[in-house]
């Protein structure tokens, strides 16, 4: 029963995906490793696409426009390069996207 | 009577953590909600340093000196003696011989005191490099990790038998933590013992390293979750233990304010960790345990956002941020008994 309802959720989430979808900024491609990981995650994520025959997980990961940056302990996502950076993010946000490989 | 009070405190203290076992993962949960000694540390006094308005919250001994991560600098550390004295400003920021675009230091040294050679991480080529600071005499490779997207180190620490113990942090990934050894090039990672909200993991599950002395010890201390795990040398996970009630670490949103960790260290077979409390100023801790994770003692601290402890001298440094100056201060402290050597 749980994975009959874990299919329809990716079935939902690749119909609005499809449609939805623009141009990602994807900054890493990473496969998936096994059907598993994506039914333990498939109600958390934003968006799946199929180009050409490869399925890929979309993430979304949110993002700050600025950091504190004596606060070195900690890393944050780069609204404008979408990189990994040293420092406490603040400020305004965003999102950059993250995209996994996946074969079903 | 003091002492009776004392005894009594502590008899509290104990009786007031909580200790949930889960069998399914073979580890322990602890909710500590009080710890048997609480003090707040008087300051000696406090200090700007010169180059203080580059400093970040990164400081770390090497024998004598005292080394500081800097940024908006051409540099990327300041040194200063134990009389707090700008030595030098090292490691020329760039692509050249000698020079690096970014270097972290998470306190390794050996040597001679007065001439330490430094363990440094240089992120973007993941190497492991030594370096001599006093005078800076250019780096030398330790140990070279593959470099690929998905090898994107936040910490990196040596131990004893040249195998290097990290967390790694890929972007919109979640902290993990991994080993590689140096002389056979193996890359190993440790099963995610913790789970977290796949939207808000690179950020919810970012944590501090610690390694105790020879290895067999491993503590993470998360910074967005008042949370340290305890871990044996294999990666197993042996405790979890929370400062407050339990957090299910899957719910934890990027922007919920749950008080959390800044750093985490061993102190001879001591853990000490920086509490940043979030929701109040000028509350954060200094929070000791054994090695077994038992609460010891707990230290106000104000506002440090930074600690170095200089066992040598007995001494204890913590930097806090001027924000109205834009610098940051030393305040100097002894350190707390419990922390000095042979106890």
């Amino acid at each position: 029963m749980k994975t009959k309802q874990s299919f329809k959720a990716i079935a939902v989430t690749v119909a609005v995906s499809l449609a939805a979808y623009g141009v990602a900024n994807s900054f890493m491609v990473r496969p998936v490793e096994n059907n598993n990981l994506l039914m333990e995650n498939v109600e958390a994520l934003t968006e799946i696409k199929e180009i050409g025959t490869v399925w890929y997980i979309v993430d979304e990961i949110p993002c700050y426009s600025e950091a504190n940056e004596i606060m070195i302990h900690y890393s944050y996502i780069n609204c404008g390069t979408c990189e990994s950076e040293m420092g406490q993010g603040k400020g305004n946000s965003g999102s950059c996207t993250k995209t996994r490989k996946f074969n079903p | 009577m003091a002492k009776l009070k004392q005894l009594a405190k502590a008899a509290l203290g104990i009786l007031a953590f909580t200790t949930v076992s889960c069998h399914d993962e073979g580890s322990q949960t602890v909710e500590v909600f009080d710890f048997p000694h609480e003090e707040t540390l008087d300051t000696l006094r406090s200090v700007t340093p010169a180059y203080s308005e580059y400093l970040t919250n990164s400081i770390n001994m090497a024998g004598d000196y005292i080394m500081a991560a800097v940024y908006k600098s051409p540099y990327l550390f300041s040194v200063y003696n134990r009389n707090y004295e700008l030595v030098d400003t090292i490691v020329p920021k760039g692509h050249g011989s000698d020079e690096m675009m970014s270097a972290m230091y998470f306190g390794q040294w050996e040597g001679e005191v007065a001439n330490p050679s430094v363990r440094v991480f240089e992120p973007g080529s993941n190497k492991f490099l030594k370096l001599n600071i006093v005078p800076y005499s250019g780096t030398e490779l330790v140990g070279a990790m593959p470099t690929n997207e998905d090898l994107c180190p936040s910490r990196v620490l040596q131990t004893q038998d040249s195998t290097l113990i990290g967390i790694n942090l890929a972007p919109g990934g979640q902290s993990t933590l991994f080993r590689y050894s140096i002389s056979d090039k193996s890359l190993t990672f440790a099963t995610d013992n913790l789970t977290f909200n796949p939207k808000a993991v690179f950020y919810t599950s970012q944590c501090g390293l610690a390694v105790s002395e020879y290895g067999e010890g491993i503590a993470t201390s998360y910074n967005s979750i008042p949370l340290i795990c305890l871990y044996d040398k294999d990666f197993k996970l042996l405790k979890k233990i929370f400062i407050g009630p339990e957090i299910d670490t899957s719910t934890v949103k990027t922007d919920d304010s749950y008080n959390g960790f800044i750093n985490i260290e061993y102190v001879g077979d001591k853990i000490a960790a920086l509490y940043m409390n979030v929701k109040e100023k000028n509350s954060n801790k200094l929070l000791v345990f054994d090695k077994d994770g038992t609460p010891l003692a707990s230290y106000s601290i104000g506002n440090s956002i930074g600690i170095c402890i200089d066992s040598h001298s007995g001494r204890m440094l913590s930097l806090v941020y001027d924000e109205e100056a834009g610098l940051m201060k030393f305040y100097i402290y002894n350190i707390p008994t419990l922390l000095s050597q042979g106890n």
